[in-house]
């Protein structure tokens, strides 16, 4: 049933742009689901057509074969006449031509469509135009698009057909496009003697590209993706993905030529799949990349990538995702394939994208021949926890976090005074997203935010460089008031000398009142501190980064002690023993466990268990266990 | 150009918890590191209390973005610098020098 369907959805859309469907079904079905080709009849379909003689692939020998049996050679005559205007007069001999050449020209079509092609890679310059055919609802959409692509000089994907009153709408994102298919007004007569109207509005751009996906659509399309994932080869089927019935039966479009499906079809991937190896996207009328850029960077070892019977109109597309590292890709039945005049010229545009490809369209490519250049590591170093430098230094930076985080974390922060030099110096980031600032969740921090790549103004950077400790501490009590994890503290001491000691604290904290009440974030705090009397520290510098925790950050915050009758016979622990208990675990690196049984048998008295730690760990009397976490 | 002439004869980096001190050291380190691609999106810096640095000209510099390890996915990072301003043997002029290079994923322990 699926592929009955695929093949009408991709029959109605392959006509558009190519021609009559006969041509296409005998594609029908085969590329389903198909990662590898190894797996598909596909070569050997092709073998029957190309029989893998002279020609590039089996596609140009369909073209070539079909030109004189269907109304379609026009239109391969369009696409090649946009790079080699010579073909056009040989090709076009009909009274079309003189029409052409009286309008403002094809050939000025030409040129500017390849300079949009060019710029198109920049991406986000789109122009949006609505086409607007009136009663055009009357007319059979296939036949309608049909019309008016063998009348349109240039190839064009209508984007969010819809019918409005008698109206037929669609959308095109380049201005050289829509104003050659507003040329095609009134030169097509329908079945009644009508002729058709083609009309062009500038327009801002559709909203559907920026609407996200609601929030339980987003658990269905997940639900797809799963279904739709081969755990065992780290493969994602994603064909014609808007036509799955668990989807349309909810009625959720997801359409992946646009924006926002794509961004979250990436979420989805980034969130849960980032191993991916080989992903297919074919049938999902892609014609632009930009989207899909995005993705390069998640998933790192992407290795297998299927764009075939796709949209793609140039090769150019390919650079927006060129970081893969491909070893097979498909492309076949894109307009692009069109382009080349052989084999070898395909192949070469393509490798040069991809240099480690093996396999195009499911035929074998020579081996690359490369340099005998060093390879390059991609294996990091692990990462590790705290780094204290010494274990003075933990003990010291950990009594001192524990008195400045549990006064930071009460109702007033004045006792903070005390932890700064006269000559503080304070100041807090944020991250800097392109998106929509006011949509960032973080607006308390937001107004203070001091980051000097976007901020120039002298004035307005010593404004937000909080100067002496009076102020660095008023400022610090104006702040949302928090609860900081101290289990989740990581601390790396980045200098120290007798003048001076330079560490770096990041962990999870909640607010606790406000508009953002308990809200997660994250962050990150330098801190740089010169010895005071009786062997503390006095703080000069302070720059806080705040941002919004992740999920998983979430997850594992504030998880700290969660006893359970069968493992503890003591009732739940309050707030300030929980509070003690993960300062505990910070300082002895005990696990929740054990450090809650040492404070138990010191009646919760901090310093009494961490004498009382201190003296067994240095007989080794504390189990290994014990540090298990 | 190699990295480590950035820093000091004595620079400590702190990368993901990993300590390294020392040019040599610091050289063989990054040999380690893939290729990379940084992005900072975030950047603030503050003078250091002239307490701490005995008078010595210091600057805190304090970054976040984004990083590409080839062939890892991209990552968060928050990265800071204590910058030093250094007589140059080559030039009349001081040169910065990265006195401490404290550097971690935001997601270091996923």
């Amino acid at each position: 049933m699926a592929a009955a369907d695929d093949s009408n959805s991709y029959n109605e859309h392959d006509d558009r742009v190519r021609g009559p469907q006969f041509r296409n079904r005998k594609g029908r079905g085969q590329f389903r689901c198909r990662m590898y080709s190894g797996q598909g009849s596909r070569p050997r379909h092709r073998g029957a057509y190309g029989g893998g003689g002279q020609g590039p692939r089996g596609r140009f020998e369909d073209n070539d074969g079909d030109v004189a049996m269907n109304d379609g050679n026009s239109q391969d005559g369009a696409s090649h006449r946009r790079f080699n205007p010579y073909v056009r007069r040989s090709r076009r001999g009909d009274d079309r031509i003189s029409q052409d050449r009286g309008s403002d020209g094809v050939g000025g079509y030409r040129g500017r469509g390849r300079g949009r092609a060019g710029g198109g890679a920049g991406g986000g310059q789109r122009s949006w135009f609505k086409m607007t055919i009136p009663y055009g609802k009357k007319h059979d959409k296939k036949w309608l698009l049909t019309a008016l692509q063998n009348r349109c000089p240039l190839p064009f994907t209508p984007i969010h057909y819809h019918t409005e009153g008698n109206r037929v709408q669609f959308y095109i994102d380049d201005s050289t496009t829509a104003n050659a298919l507003s040329k095609v007004s009134r030169r097509i007569t329908d079945t009644e003697g009508y002729k058709v109207t083609v009309l062009m509005n500038p327009s801002p751009p559709p909203s559907f590209i920026h609407t996200e996906l609601k929030p339980e659509d987003l658990e269905h399309l997940k639900r797809c993706m799963a279904k739709r994932f081969d755990g065992s080869q780290q493969s994602l089927d994603l064909n014609n993905i808007r036509i799955d019935p668990d989807l349309v039966s909810q009625n959720i479009e997801v359409i992946l030529n646009r924006k926002n499906c794509m961004q979250a079809a990436t979420k989805i991937i980034e969130e849960n799949i980032p191993e991916l190896v080989c992903l297919n996207l074919s049938n999902n009328r892609l014609y632009k990349l930009d989207d899909m850029a995005e993705l390069v960077n998640k998933v790192p070892n992407l290795k297998a990538l299927n764009l075939s019977h796709n949209e793609l109109k140039t090769e150019r597309e390919l650079d927006k995702v060129k970081g893969f590292k491909l070893v097979e890709l498909w492309l076949e039945k894109n307009p692009l394939c069109d382009h080349f005049k052989d084999q070898a010229t395909y192949i070469s545009a393509i490798r040069e994208r991809f240099p480690r490809l093996l396999k195009l369209d499911g035929h074998d490519l020579p081996p690359p021949i490369g340099f005998d250049i060093e390879v390059t590591p991609t294996a990091l170093p692990p990462c590790k926890g705290s780094y204290f430098a010494s274990d003075d230094i933990r003990i010291l930076l950990q009594r001192f976090l524990q008195e400045y985080y549990s006064i930071y974390d009460s109702a007033d922060r004045q006792p903070l005074l005390h932890a700064y030099h006269d000559g503080a110096t304070f100041s807090l980031s944020i991250p800097f997203s392109m998106q929509n600032p006011s949509r960032c969740s973080l607006g308390e921090y937001h107004k203070d935010c001091r980051n000097i790549k976007k901020i120039k103004d002298p004035t307005t950077r010593f404004r937000l460089l909080k100067h002496t400790r009076l102020n660095v501490v008023a400022f610090l009590n104006e702040l949302p008031k928090t609860q900081h994890d101290i289990a989740s503290f990581t601390v790396d001491v980045n200098t120290y000398t007798s003048m001076l000691l330079s560490f770096t604290v990041s962990g999870v904290f909640k607010e606790v009142d406000g508009k953002s009440r308990d809200s997660t974030r994250a962050f990150s705090r330098v801190f740089i501190a010169v010895p005071s009397g009786n062997a503390g520290l006095s703080l000069v510098n302070d720059e806080m980064f705040v941002r919004n925790a992740t999920t998983e950050e979430i997850r594992r915050a504030f998880v700290a002690p969660a006893p359970t009758p069968s493992s503890s016979p003591v009732p739940t622990l309050t707030a300030p023993q929980q509070e003690m208990l993960s300062a505990f675990s910070l300082e002895s690196g005990m696990n929740l466990e054990w450090s809650q049984k040492c404070l138990q048998e010191n009646k919760w008295d901090f310093n009494t268990a961490a004498q009382i730690f201190k003296e067994l760990k240095a007989k080794g009397m504390i189990p290994e266990d014990a540090f298990k976490k | 150009m190699n990295l480590t002439r950035l820093y000091l004869d004595k620079a400590t980096l702190v990368w993901n918890g990993n300590a390294v001190s020392g040019q040599d050291a610091l050289g063989e380190f990054f040999e380690t590191l893939p290729s990379s691609e940084f992005q900072v999106h975030t950047l603030d810096c503050q003078p250091v209390h002239e307490q701490a640095t005995q008078g010595q000209t210091t600057l805190l510099v304090v970054t976040a973005g984004s990083v590409k390890f080839d062939g890892n996915k991209q990552r968060y990072f928050n990265q800071n610098f204590l910058l030093t301003a250094q007589a140059s043997p080559s030039s009349d002029q001081p040169v910065w020098k990265i006195a401490s290079d404290c550097f971690r994923f935001q997601d270091w322990a996923n």
